[in-house]
């Protein structure tokens, strides 16, 4: 019988589930997590260890540290091209998870929707559930390179929706919005009166010539505009737990509160080292991103000899595989690979019903383990092949 | 109304949300306002965590927690006395509110009662998604603890899930043996549940004794801080012990919410647990003597059992002239203050 990943069934638990039985095994790869390979940079943990010595008594506002803040603000401005007021407009969070927790508890309420874009990170949805909402899916297309079309947003509003999504690059699809649609979504924005949820975790990954845009940056965006952004993928600090919001001051002062209610504070020491990390060398962070576009090429490489389709990936650390012509849903093949192979892709059955007919690899592993773990995939689906 | 202006006027609406925030963290050495005792993180700390963080321990963990820690929670309850858990059964989060959160949010069905006096992070907390929420009348003379006819009362009226402190957040009162077991009696009674901050526990002085009396059982659920006045105010830990059933739930909005817990605390926390048993008990001498000097000079103090605070009434403002105290107005009682007890405040 087919496995299908159902609404009953969160994807967040299928790929947790995934992750534990991939543990199992001594010689696991893991191709499917969003956990970056690199460590953290020894100069931000050289500052986590002074703020150690020398700060565990600084209290953090509930908004975040004054200097981090300020740094968040000058990062927002030379990378995203956005003016942010430090002191009102921007609150650290426990990282990007939490911040877009926070932004749709701060927009969506009860019977309300969020409108988002599939394929998408399955905690968008989790989080909107939270807040009494739901979500107003609006199908994206391999054909189409997975774009966000504004025609078709503004066809599938419905009038609960009172915010919109937009990721770019898109988890999983990699797709990157272009300056003109995202014009385009924000007169929709402006038109309707939403408020846009953006979020811009990949927006140093960027491939080949595209470009990112953010939505706050365009004329009239800020307002309405609410942006997460985290040190996690960038800078390697999955652990750290380390990310923020900016936003117009009204909705910002709404975040700071449940910020307060949720949480409290970020730790002190971990703000330290995200300062460093925002402020100090940056050599190690481009090197990073230079690895995975070199590594994006293997992958690419590796998935052509397995005679897979793929949208090329035009942004962050993942690509998003077809696997229409093996006639199995994405858990089933990705739990062959995983027995097989104990190659672990995550099912695209997890990120959309729709798109049962995918599986997400990450560029995530180190040269020699991507190659191996991709060779082992290969093998699998050469048995498999032969076997159907 | 635009969008905006719709989602400010429920903002504004929202009372619960709108409770004040109580640093958890002092900000100068006139600062008293907050609860736990603070110290410097010893160089060993230190020295482990960055050997850690060195070590490629930088990346995501297991939502609940890494395993050491949660066992090393196990044993820091066993020395108060709470037993019963399993390293299974405890989630570490990020700060004590995150553990309010996620209790009451995961835990309240339809209603849950709360003390009339009660940490203002609780009313904070429940504001997220309020439910219909009843208050607990409470004793002044025994610390601003509960009545049993209070709880008796909210249970009779179908309350399921009953929010309590002990000791209180606000004054230090813990309840003693008799009231624990009827008021465990009360709630298994009723089909209800409980959930427990026992947060400021490492520091109770019951007769002339460190000894703590916790409510246990399979209705309780506890949160606490993790391993206070240890150093970790500026990257504090949280915990939940509860049933397995809960945990599960705990989890999955623990994963939504936040994924994790930060690395570099929960390494920290783990070095300090190989300690901390020892070391809190000589401090909660310490704490006791220096409260007990300040009861005398300030003469206006409430019963409390916690030998972290002192809780007086705001006749003592004169005499605390330049420092910053908790306003009891923010836990729900406008005559009292709470001062931390310091060494050498007086």
């Amino acid at each position: 019988m087919t496995q299908k990943i159902t609404q009953q069934k969160r994807g967040t638990e299928v790929l947790y589930g995934l992750i534990k039985e991939a543990r199992g095994y001594d010689d696991a790869i893991i191709l499917g997590r969003g956990d970056p390979d690199f460590d953290t940079p020894a100069h931000i943990i050289a500052a986590a260890k002074d703020a150690m010595a020398n700060k565990a008594h600084e209290a953090s506002p509930p908004e975040g540290l004054l200097s981090l803040r300020e740094a968040i603000a000058e990062r927002v401005k030379r990378v995203n091209g956005v003016e942010v007021d430090p002191k009102g407009e921007v609150v650290v969070t426990n990282g990007g998870q939490e911040a877009l927790f926070l932004m749709v508890l701060a927009t969506i309420g009860e019977g309300e929707a969020l409108l988002v874009p599939e394929p998408n990170y399955n905690t968008y949805k989790d989080s909107v559930s939270f807040a009494g909402g739901h979500v107003v899916g609006m199908p994206t297309y391999p054909g189409e390179s997975f774009r966000v079309d504004p025609e078709r947003v503004r066809q599938t509003l419905t009038p609960e929706v009172k915010a919109l999504l937009l990721v770019s690059p898109n988890n999983p699809a990699a797709s990157v919005i272009s300056k003109e649609d995202q014009l385009a979504l924000l007169d929709i924005a402006k038109e309707h009166d939403l408020i846009i949820i953006a979020d811009d975790i990949y927006d140093l990954m960027i491939y080949d010539d595209f470009v990112h845009t953010s939505p706050a940056s365009l004329p009239g965006g800020l307002e309405r505009t609410l942006t997460l952004n985290a040190l996690s993928k960038a800078y390697a600090m999955t652990g750290w737990r380390m990310g923020w919001v900016t936003g117009p001051a009204d909705l910002m002062a709404r975040v700071r509160d449940l910020k307060t209610a949720v949480s409290g504070p970020a730790s002190t020491i971990a703000q330290y080292a995200a300062l460093t990390a925002l402020t100090g060398p940056q050599a190690e962070m481009h090197a990073m991103v230079d690895t995975y576009k070199k590594r994006r090429h293997i992958v690419l490489d590796y998935l052509d000899q397995m005679g897979f389709s793929y949208g090329t990936p035009q942004g962050g650390q993942f690509v998003f595989v077809n696997i229409d012509h093996t006639g199995m849903s994405s858990l089933e093949l990705s739990q062959k690979i995983l027995t097989n192979a104990h190659v672990l892709a995550y099912p695209g059955g997890a990120f959309s019903e729709d798109m049962d007919h995918f599986l997400r690899i990450t560029f995530l592993q180190p040269e020699d383990k991507l190659r191996d773990g991709l060779g082992r995939m290969k093998d699998a689906m050469d048995v498999i092949a032969a076997g159907a | 109304m635009t969008r905006k202006e719709i989602i400010q006027q429920r903002h504004k609406a929202n009372s619960l949300l709108n409770a004040p925030f109580i640093a958890q963290l002092p900000t100068g050495d006139k600062d008293v306002s907050s609860d736990q005792p603070t110290a410097a993180l010893e160089l060993d700390v230190i020295a482990s965590t960055i050997g850690a963080l060195e070590s490629g321990q930088t990346h995501y963990v297991d939502v609940p927690g890494i395993m050491p820690l949660r066992e090393a929670i196990v044993s820091f309850l066993a020395g108060l006395g709470i037993t019963g858990y399993d390293a299974t059964q405890i989630v570490i989060t990020a700060s004590v509110q995150e553990a309010r959160f996620l209790t009451l949010q995961t835990m309240i069905t339809s209603s849950v009662a709360i003390p009339k006096v009660v940490h203002p992070g609780v009313k904070k907390a429940l504001g997220v998604r309020a439910p219909e929420v009843q208050v607990l009348e409470v004793d002044a003379s025994k610390g601003m603890l509960p009545t049993l006819d209070g709880l008796q009362d909210a249970l009779e009226k179908g309350v399921k899930t009953i929010y309590l402190e002990s000791p209180v957040r606000l004054t230090g009162a813990a309840l003693k043996a008799s009231a624990v077991t009827e008021i465990s009696q009360l709630v298994e009674s009723h089909s209800a549940t409980l959930i427990c901050d026992q947060g400021l526990a490492p520091w109770v002085v019951a007769d002339g004794a460190a000894t703590y009396t916790p409510i246990l059982g399979s209705t309780t659920t506890l949160i606490g801080d993790v391993f206070p006045g240890a150093g970790l105010e500026a990257m504090p830990l949280g915990f939940i012990a509860t049933d397995s059933e809960r945990v599960a739930e705990i989890t999955k909005l623990k994963q939504i919410m936040s994924i994790c817990t930060s690395t570099p605390s929960q390494y920290a926390a783990l070095k300090i647990s190989e300690t901390y048993e020892a070391k809190r008990v000589e401090l909660v001498k310490k704490l006791s003597s220096a409260r007990e000097v300040l009861e005398h000079h300030l003469g206006h103090s409430l019963p409390g059992h916690s030998a972290s605070i002192l809780a007086c009434k705001t006749d003592a403002k004169t005499q605390l002239q330049g420092y910053r105290y908790a306003d009891g107005a923010d836990f729900g009682a406008p005559d009292t203050l709470r001062l931390l007890v310091r060494e050498g405040l007086r």
